[in-house]
């Protein structure tokens, strides 16, 4: 069930109508059961599997705080979690490297594909289920000793499919505490999930017209055609995925939960470095706080040299987890050879941009970090990695007869929509870098507040593309 | 060595690291506090602190500072226990 479907409002609302009607004791029970059937939609199989790795956990995490066996415990739980996440994502891909590996030698592999299907969401719980043992072992988290809690955890439906990637200590007090019927609370969440929609429908569904057309058939294509596709593709994957997240937060909030931010305006990053602080921040924390920063410290003694080992080893996760094959590895090392540099490179370049002014300095590190964003995400786009050497060759060869941008699934008018619609978005996101936009309106004259409402409805009804599919991080 | 003394001498070590002669710690400072203190210079920082102090940190203690007071009294322990 999309969240940019007509059904999930439906459930969202039903959910939320017996959730603030019944007793406060009850709510855990019954969000655990919303939980569950909103999970068992996506993948009935994915529950028994949920169902298992809720139980080992709960199971390790009681185990690490009490046992005098805390590492090897801590270690049996991340092996388990990264071994069913290897198994049903990775296992067939290595598998197939390794018999390609041999045919180039005449050697058949012994070793047969797994028929898995990846339950939706396995990524982001088995990420979620690893920061919380190493939390309780790190002793800055205490075991849950309530099941019903700790499955709750899990199954929270706003965040199951695709993030953000929770914390415990984020989420595991708040469903502790008493939920009370908030009106202003409930109306606030429901802008945002409406503001969300917005960004799924009108912006990312319409630009995913013109990206799909190009790189569904790159080959076909030069200059142009390849160079405004990338820069939508950026775009779409940001108001896709900063879209689905609002309306996590929304329903989240409804129900009076906060949960993590995940963007904060990440295309006016002015470093690579600057951009993973601001693009799915929950996930990037995350690689910070259970791989980087560990290993980074644990190889300290090796000096820069072990900090730009641990960025390879995480960028090499991070790449892998947004997805199976090459394209993802290298995009992965793109991302680590730019953080690398930067790392190495502190110095020389604060040195570099005290040779212009200020604002000369920061708009021309923004350009360069966001073409970097643009080129990057080309190869997490591309289906092979022929088809992304194939858009690196040929995005400025002007040499042959271009298609126009406007006969790439966008007619002139769709075209002018998509391009305002952005700079829409652009413009509203200047006004939440300073405050919250929803308090904002709310302190608005009646009229002028309902006019404004009135509006973003019709503009989700008039110029959203409906039935424009599900949301991209759903995949990984 | 007393809490007020080792944040003195800390903080010339974040000043050096960040190359700001502005940053003051306190006990209740974060990373979110100061600008400079990010992903990547953290392990620089540690580090830094760590041959100024002339003391070895372990990982569990690293992961677990959530403000400079945790750092401090690590500090603190190490070198008493010297």
């Amino acid at each position: 069930m999309a969240f940019n479907s007509f059904s999930f409002l439906l459930f969202l609302s039903a959910f939320l109508l017996i959730y603030f009607s019944i007793g406060s004791k009850l709510r855990i029970s019954w969000m655990l059961i919303a939980g569950i059937v909103f999970y068992s939609l996506f993948s009935p199989i994915g529950l028994i599997i949920l169902a298992g790795v809720i139980g080992f956990n709960f199971f390790t995490g009681i185990k690490i705080e009490t046992s005098n066996k805390k590492e090897r415990i801590l270690l049996l739980s991340i092996l388990a979690n990264i071994g069913l996440l290897f198994v049903y994502k990775y296992f067939n891909f290595f598998n197939t490297s390794v018999t390609d590996l041999l045919h180039s030698f005449g050697v058949a592999n012994p070793v047969p594909s797994l028929k898995l299907i990846a339950p939706v969401g396995i990524s982001y719980y088995t990420l979620q289920a690893i920061g919380y043992n190493v939390d309780v072992y790190n002793e800055l988290q205490e075991a849950e000793k309530k099941f019903t809690v700790f499955a709750t955890y899990f199954f929270f439906f706003p965040k199951i499919a695709q993030g953000p990637v929770e914390r415990p200590r984020n989420l595991l007090p708040q469903l502790h505490e008493k939920k009370s019927f908030d009106y202003i609370r409930v109306i606030s969440g429901l802008k945002l999930i409406a503001w969300g929609l917005f960004k799924k429908v009108v912006v990312a569904d319409r630009l995913s017209i013109l990206v799909n057309t190009v790189y569904n058939h790159p080959h076909e294509y030069t200059g142009v055609p390849l160079i405004v596709a990338g820069l939508f593709y950026a775009l779409q994957l940001y108001a896709d995925f900063s879209g689905y997240t609002d309306m996590a937060l929304g329903a989240a909030e409804m129900m009076g939960f906060k949960l993590m931010k995940n963007f904060n305006r990440p295309f006016t990053a002015t470093s690579v470095t600057d951009f993973w602080k601001r693009w799915h921040i929950s996930f990037s924390t995350w690689l910070y706080e259970y791989l980087y920063n560990p290993l980074s410290l644990s190889w300290r003694g090796l000096g820069k040299t072990g900090m730009v080992l641990a960025i390879f080893i995480t960028f090499l996760f991070s790449g892998l987890w947004h997805g199976v094959g090459w394209v993802f590895v290298l995009w992965g090392m793109i991302n680590g050879i730019a953080l690398a540099y930067e790392l190495l490179t502190v110095k020389w370049r604060k040195q570099f941009w005290k040779k212009f002014s200020p604002t000369t300095a920061k708009t021309l590190s923004l350009c360069i970090t966001f073409m970097f964003t643009i080129l990057s995400f080309t190869f997490a786009r591309s289906k092979t990695l022929a088809d992304a050497a194939y858009i690196f060759t040929h995005l400025f060869d002007f040499s042959a007869k271009s298609t126009s941008v406007l006969q790439l699934g966008l007619n002139p008018i769709n075209f002018m929509v998509a391009v305002l619609m952005i700079v829409f978005v652009e413009v509203i996101q200047r006004y939440q870098s300073k405050g919250s936009v929803r308090e904002m309106i709310s302190t608005k004259p009646m009229a002028l507040r309902w006019a404004v409402y009135c509006i973003g409805i019709l503009m989700i009804l008039n110029l959203g593309v409906f039935g424009g599919g599900s949301f991209i991080y759903l995949q990984f | 060595m007393e809490t007020a003394e080792i944040i003195v001498q800390l903080n010339t070590v974040f000043r050096r690291v960040f190359e700001n002669e502005n940053i003051n710690i306190t006990v209740e400072t974060t990373a979110m506090d100061v600008e400079e203190w990010d992903s990547l210079s953290h392990t620089i920082l540690m580090m830094e602190v760590e041959k100024f102090f002339n003391v070895k940190f372990k990982l569990k203690e690293m992961l677990g500072f959530k403000n400079i007071g945790d750092m401090v009294n690590t500090i603190q322990t190490k070198l008493a226990g010297a």
